[in-house]
């Protein structure tokens, strides 16, 4: 069995969604856009759906807005946004370690003729308070900062940066796909405008997004048909997917707080007997203020891809942040961000857990790693 | 690059590596290629005698190592 420790990447649909998405293959799969009675039943399986996704979020149901995945959420965030409200403004505000759709938006918009910061981080990987509102100008239009670093797992401080839009006038975007099913997510406390969710991120099947948008937000539709989800985003509702998402908000909502506190039993056991049994190893990413769910480690003299091997080899499934893992040959723009040097970003192995993994798949990478760093480093130039 | 895109002389190559390791002693030559940074640095150790290597070693940094061994 393969120990499978890369749940950043992709998790499993948990079987209890897997049974809530069946009825609606070949039992209940009219078009809610249809009049007869077949849609009516469609219809009403959309409209239960939303309300149980928009509470995960405490949101109201005619907030939520389903896309095809986080990526295109993020796409219609920024660029709905910012082609909607032009006329406030061209300045839009990111952080150097954004989910690489919301980089790549960025660039888009830059070329459209918008303007784009990027906050720095600092060496934990969070953003501060300070570097946004120093940077906020009168003709600011969006901020959008990640609820939490999908790769180094540090958490940011979305409520004082909400806070901050708000008082400023300003919308504020979050990206919480790293972050949803760990931790409790409230866009009024912590005064989200626009915020980002993916169904597979909660165990729910891949192909389908949320984007919130508070009341009063106007975004420019970026798929154009139908009018479907207020016309905001068209196209026939993916009703399979949309009820599965909606189970798996219902078992987070009922399980998060018991699943959270296992995961981070799991991490902290991870991080501890990692850094003590092997020499010359740090941790990447906030020692506190980071996800209960990832364990982000680097090792002196050992590059990434090699590590990752050499683990696969024993059938456990890890990720890293050098640059053979990316289509760029780019280390990771994260780990670089934070200040570490490219041959420190190299030698990264990511460490992600979820629902499924149990105690004996930790004691297996526990075991396993320090045989293979040892053997990496005894062939190392550099150790 | 995905493990299952190396052929496998270069995995073999990569699981057993022949010649790893650094030569001491007389009549040793030393080279490096690549750059860390890069995240690809080899080291060579030859022995050379009588204008003839007598023994070769390497060591590496890299993801290209299977690669770089397979060209050896």
């Amino acid at each position: 069995m393969t120990v499978y420790l890369d749940y950043q990447s992709s998790k499993p649909v948990d079987p209890r969604v897997v049974n809530a998405m069946n009825p609606y293959f070949n039992e209940t799969f009219g078009n809610p856009s249809s009049l007869h009675s077949a849609g009516d039943k469609a219809t009403e399986a959309l409209d239960k759906s939303r309300s149980k996704i928009a509470g995960l979020i405490k949101a109201e149901s005619d907030e939520i807005i389903f896309t095809s995945g986080a990526t295109e959420s993020n796409n219609l965030a920024l660029i709905g946004y910012a082609l909607k409200n032009k006329g406030k403004g061209e300045y839009i505000i990111i952080s150097e370690t954004e989910h690489i759709s919301i980089h790549n938006t960025a660039k888009f918009l830059m070329k459209s003729g918008f303007e784009v910061s990027k906050v720095p981080v600092d060496h934990y990987g969070q953003v501060h308070l300070n570097k946004i509102r120093e940077r906020l100008t009168d003709d600011t239009l969006l901020v959008s900062i990640g609820y939490a670093s999908n790769e180094v797992g540090t958490v940011q401080p979305i409520k004082e940066i909400g806070r901050l839009c708000r008082e400023r006038g300003i919308a504020f975007h979050t990206d919480a796909v790293a972050a949803e099913g760990l931790l409790s997510l409230d866009v009024n406390k912590d005064f989200v405008d626009l915020m980002t969710l993916s169904s597979n991120d909660i165990y729910g099947p891949k192909g389908l997004g949320v984007l919130y948008v508070r009341k009063g937000i106007k975004l420019m539709p970026q798929i154009i048909g139908g009018g479907q989800e207020n016309g905001i985003r068209s196209g026939t509702e993916n009703l399979p997917a949309i009820a599965g998402m909606a189970r798996a908000a219902e078992i987070v909502m009922q399980e998060r707080e018991q699943e959270a506190k296992k995961l981070q039993s799991f991490r902290d056991r991870l991080i501890k007997e990692i850094l003590e049994n092997i020499p010359r190893s740090f941790l990447n990413g906030h020692p506190e203020k980071r996800l209960p769910n990832n364990a982000h480690f680097r090792f002196d003299g050992i590059e990434g891809e090699s590590l990752l091997l050499s683990l696969n080899d024993k059938e456990i499934a890890v990720s890293t942040g050098s640059a053979c893992s990316s289509k760029t040959l780019e280390p990771s723009h994260t780990l670089i961000a934070m200040g570490l040097l490219h041959e420190e970003a190299h030698g990264s192995l990511e460490l992600s857990i979820g629902r499924f993994t149990k105690e004996s798949d930790i004691d297996s990478v526990i075991k396993a790693l320090p045989e293979v760093v040892d053997r990496l480093r005894k062939l190392s130039p550099i150790y | 690059m995905k493990s299952t895109s190396y052929s496998k002389k270069v995995l073999d190559h990569f699981r057993n590596p022949r010649n790893a390791g650094t030569l001491t002693g007389k009549d040793i030559a030393k080279g490096t290629v690549g750059n860390p940074v890069c995240g690809d640095l080899m080291e060579f150790t030859l022995k050379v005698k009588n204008n003839r290597i007598q023994d070769i070693k390497f060591r590496f940094f890299s993801h290209l190592v299977g690669k770089s061994l397979d060209d050896l």
